[in-house]
């Protein structure tokens, strides 16, 4: 009995123990919730090492652009004179001495290959001069000191954390990090550069849009997926996808509807403009134009009505529905064909827009908005939001947006939210297109160079060959189109695609100019032979190859890209200059006057056409700044 | 009473697997009734299903290749070959011996039975080198150029974890004979797997044996059996007696104290104790590794600090151990990295088409995929530092002006990570989610948000910054040619000067530190050494004292790291590519020939 008792001692002690530590373990491995991902862009003090490195370069370019451009240039041009005559006088002597002059020659030419960068030599900093003085202690145990306040130079850093988001609300997020379950940050939304459900630097899982039916697309940039519910006057009513939620889309603001996977071939491509006219391709083949109207009958019907026809037809046969610009001129063509064709108003089609003898809208003025702090709200699995004003509550998030003050979008349904800067819009995506690019080098080493600097949910990747409906979508949603290095290109290559997977698709030609009509940007690396000609060809030339300097530099127009690169920037084995001529406008240019220039804008439509002459298979802190600037420049980014 | 236990019992088997992965808890479940809750006996054979716990996994991969798969049925059979019974010991060394034999044939026959021997003897051959001649120096070059590739020595360490999981009998003894033939302190990782190995497959009528073997001529014998001793069989010893086992070898008492702590014993708390105070390094610098695993505790006590700094852990020690109740429970503690010898390296390359940073296991063969793997190639590290206890990992790289620094899950979840900040020296990570960052002379304290929340100013530039343990921090100043431990506060903890130039640094858990100096350059032309690199890799005493041994790669401008295998070679990392050495220096395998940034064995 007493054995048993003692056992029955040890068991429930050995239990207990159990338990407790069972507890312990459990409470030490929960973790909290890993559901989102914030970055943080702040600016700290520069370190010392940083400064001191930074001093020692600027010194060691200073001294170098102490010699006489001109006597360098001289002394260049002397060397290789002397050059090309030797080689003159050598050549006739080159078959009979060839044999005895292949042992010890050196090599006079290298070669221009690709070096891979050595990693490692940590000794590649210079030195402090002299040696370095021991304290008696070593470490200094004073570790709080903070650097004073007031540093002429600072360092952008960006950091970004896993958390879980507690509240949202008057500007601030509350935020839990994992790496300090203990703490709580609150931080000013404005300090936040974007706020996801993925980590930086990973990609977001491919978008699985196919139940999504719908697209709405609106004027401030936003996107809609969804249902189209009814059709009023003023509004259309879409059904949220996933949550049901029904949002009020105000006509006036929406710019196009579109089904996520067109069943006719005709919304695959771009539609014919017709200023002043909704243009709706339908499922059933027909495109028609007209001015949008809601059905007499239903609700969930449309009518298209214009001087000629009318056409009733359900929403859920829209395979493409395009707005027209609300300052678009009215065209008075069907007036004119109305009165040729002495057609009547019968009363089945609409009254025909009057006249509107408003001057043509001035396409070259700037139509930025005004600055606003907007946030960016992507949606899971598709479409995105701008709002103006964003909290959480429990698990909804509460947006200002879409002309209303109160939209409310389930959490879980979002999947990032990127907040705007004030005084300028928030940033949107850039569009990096390597469908031509060479994948394992300039098209990867691009977005390698910038990934660290845009956020991930910012930069959309695609490599697709022709502009299928896929690359289509991707520019609609983009303001920037950055092409890397097209080295793989080729005309015949370009034609077996298009033959092949672009068949209704549009030319690369009207790609473009659609894209900088709606006020994008493209920004185009290193284009050289072929891959030039098709630039020229596209119609956004024209540009032609110049002559190369022994660096370039910002000229006084370039600075207004705000970059930060001092001095003249060393050439790299892949530098390419153009010839400078209008209508660019030279913003980098070949160092000592030549006619070259590395960096090139011009203004296209309502958008810019830029061309920088880095392929980024090497990459330095001069090209990776350049690159950026070209992408923010007129993005608000 | 009854019912309490009841709920008790209850509550265990429901919430066992909500609280934990079931990993941990696995070996705390309960099963049965109330009989299970008793001590266990000592072990025998039977315990198959610990082998069940441990599946093969892809580290076991060179049993695989070597036709040793534990899961066949032959697997103790197969295993054989691989450990030296006394006599066939005994053999090979006469046949080393014979290497320089006056008879020509003598020779000859020596080298082709040296070629067939199946256990892994490279290590014995390699020590034989050391002091040979020209002749014999080159046959055992070329035995070893047939010998290495076969990495038995590899395989060798991998039975011995299954050894210890498959408590094989009469499989103790033979362990105690094959860990005589190696060094100590060059394969210490080995030797802590051979120590458990043969405590676990050791039984009641081994005693004798292991007695004996306390008297054996090789210290790796007698610490063994020291340990088994300790382990196994101590409670039927009378404890006068076990004064006398020992004797005064410090070494010993050791061994049968790591016995002690691996089977939970509380009471070796003192031994350990006392054996802080030892004259001799490795003796106290373990005790203080037992102690800490054993109570889970850290009191800054380091064999290689200066006295008075270890006199003041010792008293703090004391106050704790003192502060202990009687019947006090503690967990079993083992030394020795990887408790049946599972690692896995990763090896940080410049970006390429296979990404920054790829899995290896420790015999060579390139994993797959890993989720930590991944996750920090986007890094692109040159400094890679784990936290085992937060379970969480730091990597850091990118350069001078775009560094990044990112911290990770084991699993490899990213959930921190800072860009923009030039981290050239190391980085890595404090309680309450700070980070240290080495940038120049300066260590940075950064809070959660980035910013700078205090540094610690340096006498001169750092390299390899990482933590060591609590409070502990490692780094090496190229310019001032010294080593030096920090505390949490930037406190210079311990220093050690006379190096050339060290750029990269590592302590083992043997207290050892390895460590990446410019080799020094013959002063005459005629001694330079043809192709001979400029840096080398020198394992060191823990006090930085004593150079152990020494690696030259030939025709190398650039070391960027080394990381100790747990069957004792080294991997280099340089410019040229990832190689591993024997402790001898002897080139055993080109893993990789791309250029290494960094390189981490765990």
């Amino acid at each position: 009995m007493c054995a048993r008792i003692q056992q029955l001692k040890r068991f429930s002690r050995a239990v207990t123990v159990t338990w407790s530590l069972m507890v312990f373990i459990g409470i030490s491995g929960a973790q909290p919730a890993m559901d989102w991902w914030i970055e943080l862009v702040a600016e700290r003090s520069l370190p010392e090492a940083v400064q001191e490195s930074r001093r020692k370069a600027a010194e060691k370019k200073t001294e170098k652009d102490d010699k006489d451009p001109k006597k360098e240039d001289e002394e260049i041009t002397a060397k290789l004179k002397g050059k090309v005559k030797e080689l003159l006088e050598v050549l006739p002597k080159l078959k009979l001495k060839d044999e005895q002059k292949k042992e010890g020659e050196p090599a006079s030419e290298k070669k221009p290959e690709k070096k891979v960068p050595v990693e490692g030599d940590k000794e590649e900093v210079e030195e402090v001069p002299g040696k370095p003085k021991e304290g008696p202690g070593g470490g200094n145990p004073a570790s709080n000191d903070k650097e004073p306040a007031g540093r002429e130079e600072q360092l952008s850093i960006t950091v970004a954390m896993a958390g879980e988001i507690l509240a949202m609300k008057n500007d601030h997020l509350i935020f839990r990090p994992v790496l300090n379950p203990g703490k709580e940050l609150k931080l000013p939304l404005r300090k936040i550069s974007s706020l996801s459900r993925h980590a930086p630097g990973k990609q977001p899982p491919e978008e699985n849009d196919k139940g999504l039916e719908f697209r709405v697309s609106l004027r401030d940039g936003s996107e809609i997926p969804g249902h189209l519910v009814r059709l009023g006057d003023k509004a259309i009513v879409v059904s949220f996808a996933g949550s049901g939620t029904e949002l009020s889309l105000p006509l006036t603001e929406v710019t196009r509807i579109e089904r996520s996977e067109p069943l006719s071939d005709a919304a695959k491509g771009i539609l014919p403009l017709v200023p002043g006219r909704h243009v709706a391709a339908l499922a059933t083949g027909e495109i028609v134009a007209g001015q949008l109207l809601p059905s007499v009958d239903s609700e969930r019907w449309l009518r298209i009505s214009s001087p000629i026809l009318s056409v009733e037809a359900p929403l859920s046969l829209i395979d493409l529905l395009v707005f027209p610009d609300p300052q678009a001129v009215v065209v008075d063509v069907e007036e004119l064909l109305a009165e040729d064709i002495k057609v009547e108003n019968d009363g089945n089609n609409g009254e025909p827009l009057p006249v509107d003898h408003v001057e043509d809208a001035d396409t070259g003025t700037d139509e930025e908005p005004e600055a606003a702090i907007l946030h960016l709200v992507s949606l899971a699995p598709a479409g995105m939001l701008w709002a103006k004003k964003i909290e959480v509550d429990g698990n909804n998030l509460l947006l200002s947006a879409l002309g209303s003050e109160r939209v409310v979008v389930p959490l879980e349904r979002v999947e990032s939210l990127s907040f705007g800067h004030e005084g300028l819009p928030a940033s949107a995506p850039v569009l990096v297109w390597g469908g031509y690019s060479d994948e394992d080098d300039e098209y990867r080493k691009t977005i390698d160079a910038i990934d660290n600097r845009i956020p991930a949910r910012k930069l959309i990747r695609s490599r697709s060959r022709v502009p299928d409906g896929d690359f289509m979508r991707h520019l609609r949603r983009s303001r920037v189109l950055l092409v890397p290095e097209m080295e793989a290109f080729k005309k015949s290559v370009l034609k077996d695609a298009m033959e092949k997977d672009g068949r209704g698709c549009p030319s690369w030609s009207e790609v473009f100019r659609d894209f900088l009509r709606r006020g994008g940007n493209i920004v185009f690396l290193s284009p050289t032979g072929e891959a030039l000609s098709f630039f020229n060809e596209c119609g956004l030339g024209p540009l032609r190859s110049g002559g190369s300097g022994t660096g370039w530099e910002f000229t006084a127009e370039g600075r207004k890209l705000g970059a930060k690169v001092e001095g003249v920037v060393s050439n790299v084995n892949s530098t390419h200059y153009y010839r400078q001529a209008q209508p660019w406008e030279i913003w980098g240019a070949a160092k000592g006057g030549g006619n070259g220039a590395v960096v090139m804008g011009r203004r296209m439509e309502r958008g810019w056409v830029m061309v920088y002459g880095a392929d980024f298979y090497n990459t330095n802190n001069a090209s990776t700044e350049t690159l950026l600037r070209l992408i923010q420049f007129r993005a608000g980014g | 009473m009854g019912r309490f236990t009841l709920l008790n019992f209850v509550l265990v088997f429901w919430m066992s697997p909500l609280l934990s992965g079931g990993g941990v808890l696995c070996a705390l479940e309960l099963v049965g009734g109330v009989e299970a809750a008793a001590e266990p006996e000592s072990a025998g054979p039977g315990e198959e299903e610990k082998a069940e716990q441990w599946p093969l996994t892809a580290g076991d991969s060179i049993l695989v290749d070597l036709e040793m798969n534990p899961e066949d049925q032959d697997f103790e059979k197969k295993i054989t070959p691989l450990f030296l019974q006394s006599d066939e010991l005994e053999r090979v060394i006469r046949q080393i011996g014979d290497l320089d034999a006056e008879d020509f044939r003598k020779r000859n026959d020596a080298s082709r039975a040296l070629v067939m021997v199946a256990a892994p003897i490279e290590h014995l051959l390699g020590g034989a080198r050391r002091d040979a001649g020209a002749e014999m120096s080159r046959r055992i070059q070329g035995i070893l150029n047939v010998r290495i590739k076969q990495r038995r020595l590899d395989a060798l360490y991998h039975v011995a974890g299954r050894l210890s999981s498959r408590s094989l009998p009469g499989w103790g003894s033979r362990l105690g004979v094959m860990s005589s033939t190696f060094d100590p302190v060059s394969h210490w990782d080995l030797l802590r797997m051979f120590e458990i190995a043969a405590a676990e497959c050791s039984q009641q009528q081994d005693r004798e044996v292991f007695e004996k073997s306390l008297h054996s001529d090789y210290q790796s014998e007698r610490e063994l059996a020291a340990f088994v001793i300790g382990y196994r069989f101590l409670s039927g010893i009378e404890k006068s007696r076990v004064t006398d086992l020992v004797g005064d070898d410090e070494f010993l008492e050791l061994a049968m104290a790591r016995g002690r702590a691996a089977k939970g014993d509380a009471e070796v708390s003192k031994v350990l104790l006392q054996l802080l105070g030892s004259e001799n390094l490795r003796v106290r610098h373990e005790a203080g590794i037992l102690l800490r695993v054993l109570h889970d505790k850290d009191f800054g006590f380091a064999g290689y600090d200066r006295a008075g700094s270890r006199a003041e852990a010792v008293g703090r020690w004391q106050n704790y151990l003192g502060s202990l109740a009687d019947d006090v429970i503690l967990e079993e503690a083992r030394i020795g990295r990887g408790a049946r010898g599972e690692f896995m390296v990763l090896v940080a390359t410049p970006p390429g088409k296979d990404g920054a940073v790829t899995p290896w296991t420790t015999s060579g063969r390139k994993l797959s995929k890993s989720g930590l793997a991944a996750s920090m190639a986007s890094i692109r590290p040159d400094s890679i530092s784990f936290n085992d206890p937060a379970g969480l990992a730091v990597a850091s790289g990118g350069g001078h002006e775009a560094g990044r620094v990112a911290v990770f899950t084991n699993e490899g979840k990213e959930i921190w990570s800072a860009s923009g900040i030039p981290v050239e020296g190391g980085a890595a990570i404090m309680p309450g989610g700070r980070l240290l960052v080495a940038i120049g002379s300066e260590v940075e304290e950064l809070d959660i948000s980035g910013g700078r929340a205090g540094v610690w100013k340096m006498p001169s530039r750092i390299l390899s910054f990482k933590r060591l343990r609590e409070g502990r921090f490692l780094c090496a100043h190229p310019e001032a040619g010294s080593l030096a431990e920090y505390g949490s506060k930037g406190q210079l903890l311990w220093r050690v000067e006379g190096f050339d130039h060290p750029r990269w640094v590592e302590r083992l858990e043997s207290g050892n530190l390895l460590v990446v100096v410019d080799a020094e350059l013959a002063k005459e032309d005629s001694d330079r050494r043809p192709n001979a690199g400029k840096m080398r890799v020198i394992e060191t005493s823990p006090d930085g004292k004593v150079v152990l041994s020494s690696i030259h790669p030939k025709g190398v401008n650039v070391i960027s790291s080394a990381a100790r295998l747990p069957n004792g070679n080294t991997l280099v990392g340089t410019e040229k590519g990832l190689a591993e050495y024997t402790p001898e220096g002897y080139a055993v395998k080109v893993w990789l020939k791309n250029v290494i940034s960094t390189i981490h064995v765990r």
